[in-house]
């Protein structure tokens, strides 16, 4: 049998911009409109549009939750609806999943949410980025007698925490009772080792030399110095450690 | 022909990358693995070394928008992996810069026919080699819709001279819930187009059916793959479980009762 087009049947038209308001509403950030929809025997248009509107939430809302746990296990219940207002002012941009959380640390710094808040949220993001991250490049031996070019792996980062976010995360995701947040600041590296993400407290000085280690190895101390955060007494003791931590955790690489 | 083979699911990373059990070929979604590196990336290469791998994507959006960085990191994939073909679906997937994260269904019009059949006909250059486009499971009709799906595939699959993936838990669930006849379906369907077919279970709700991926392949199902591979031949299938996903065992056994029904063409 012909079909309508060989029968010459026009289609309805389409609103300009069907596909922007019909994610509106899938969204939930329209009321449901079946307006473009024929139904079914069992679903009127209204209802069939409803079907994708629940989809989205059952689908993004758990996604949600993976891409930031630490801050689900902090904020306990009243995590539901904080992430359903997050959502519904940041909808999801990327075609990843695992981008659900990107801007989740703005969104709370915005609406005045407590630091503690916004740092495990920042956390959580450093966690979910470095899971992803370029495989960083071992260090050849042979080239550290030439003292090359450093610069930190594609899947470190190096976050200054005001609160113990770091400690009630690790505890809570790891099935303990948390222990209450304490003031900072924390010095933390967030990083990849094999396929776990992990992260290690340090010493102030030994953070800032790795924050400033593309500089090269004579700016990067320069900066650890002048910025007071050891003397050089200090710096010659514990400078071949640090650098020993850097390469058996795979912190830096040689600058390609 | 591929044979038959599985979706690649976290579950299942560590054995079949440690113990290589035995399987036709895999297939990932190509968006889980089109990160920088990391876990997937480690896990995808020791795959890949062992089987061959096909990237099924979620995300092209070919009923709107090209996202230049997706297609970028598509094609880094695909380099990767050189695979005979690649797919996605019949759909779009985002609008106004917003992503659904579902595949959301398209009006059965003629500018929308020249819209997809363009982007696959790019995509498919990029790509070098051959692109198979995928049906969806859908719950809406459109009032604007003019034509049945199976001819507003068939029209994209020969406008853009592209390859089909044929989903028959698809088009099962699409028939179901828009009465249709599936067999009318493939009737209309250019079959020497169809590289690949999808086999996966589905959910029943009082007013629908739902495309879950969430257990075993019905009967009815497999009576339509029977009726599929009498008419086209063998063809490469893959199974798909991404719900309550059982043991590699089970989902092996799956994959071994379509291989026996290829055998027994």
């Amino acid at each position: 049998m012909p079909s309508k087009s060989e029968q010459g049947v026009q289609s309805e038209a389409l609103p300009p911009d069907w596909q922007g308001s019909l994610l509106e509403m899938i969204r939930g950030a329209a009321p449901l409109n079946g307006a473009l929809f024929a139904g079914s025997e069992t679903l009127s248009g209204e209802e069939q549009v409803g079907v994708y509107a629940q989809q989205f939430r059952l689908r993004i809302r758990p996604a949600l939750h993976q891409d930031a746990p630490g801050l689900a296990a902090l904020v306990g219940p009243e995590i539901e609806p904080l992430f359903e207002q997050y959502l519904a002012d940041c909808p999801p941009r990327s075609w990843s999943l695992d981008h659900l959380a990107d801007r989740l640390e703005a969104w709370l710094a915005q609406r005045g949410a407590p630091l503690a808040h916004q740092e495990m949220a920042r956390l959580d993001h450093a966690v979910q980025e470095i899971f992803f991250a370029a495989e960083p490049v071992p260090l050849d031996p042979a080239a550290l007698g030439g003292m090359p070019d450093l610069v930190t792996s594609p899947a470190v980062q190096l976050l200054t925490l005001q609160q113990s976010v770091h400690h009630f995360r690790a505890q809570a995701l790891g099935g303990q009772a948390a222990d209450p947040l304490i003031q900072g600041p924390f010095h933390v590296i967030v990083y990849r080792k094999g396929r776990r993400v992990r992260h290690l407290e340090v010493e102030p000085a030994c953070f800032a030399l790795l924050e400033h280690i593309e500089l090269g190895l004579e700016q990067a101390v320069g900066r650890v110095l002048a910025e007071g955060l050891c003397t050089e007494t200090e710096l010659g003791e514990r400078i071949a450690d640090w650098f020993k931590l850097f390469a058996q955790r795979g912190l830096v690489q040689t600058k390609s | 022909m591929l044979g038959v083979g599985v979706g690649f699911r976290v579950p299942h990373y560590s054995l079949v990358v440690e113990t290589h059990p035995e399987m036709d070929w895999f297939e990932v979604i190509s968006e889980n693995f089109m990160g920088d590196g990391g876990s997937p990336a480690s896990f995808l290469k020791r795959l890949a070394g062992h089987y061959t791998v096909v990237p099924h994507g979620v995300s092209a959006n070919l009923g709107g928008e090209e996202d230049p960085e997706h297609t970028r990191r598509l094609l880094r994939l695909v380099d990767q992996l050189n695979p005979p073909w690649v797919s996605d679906h019949l759909c779009w997937t985002r609008a106004g810069g917003v992503a659904s994260h579902d595949l959301l269904p398209l009006p059965y019009v003629p500018k929308i026919i020249e819209h997809v059949a363009n982007r696959i006909d790019a995509l498919q250059q990029k790509l070098g080699r051959p692109f198979a486009v995928e049906n969806l499971s859908s719950y809406a009709t459109f009032k604007a819709s003019v034509m049945p799906e199976a001819e507003f595939l068939q029209r994209i699959a020969d406008r853009a001279d592209c390859a089909i993936l044929l989903d028959l838990n698809n088009v099962f669930v699409s028939a179901c819930n828009h009465g249709f006849e599936p067999a009318d379906y493939l009737a209309q369907l250019p079959l020497e187009r169809v590289v690949q077919v999808h086999l996966a279970g589905h959910s029943i709700t009082p007013t629908h059916r739902l495309d879950t991926h969430d257990g075993p392949v019905c009967d009815e199902v497999w009576g339509l793959y029977e009726a599929f591979i009498g008419m086209r031949g063998p063809v490469s299938t893959l199974i798909e479980w991404d719900e309550h996903i059982p043991s590699f065992d089970r989902l092996a056994a799956e994959a071994k009762a379509a291989r026996d029904r290829l055998h027994a063409l």
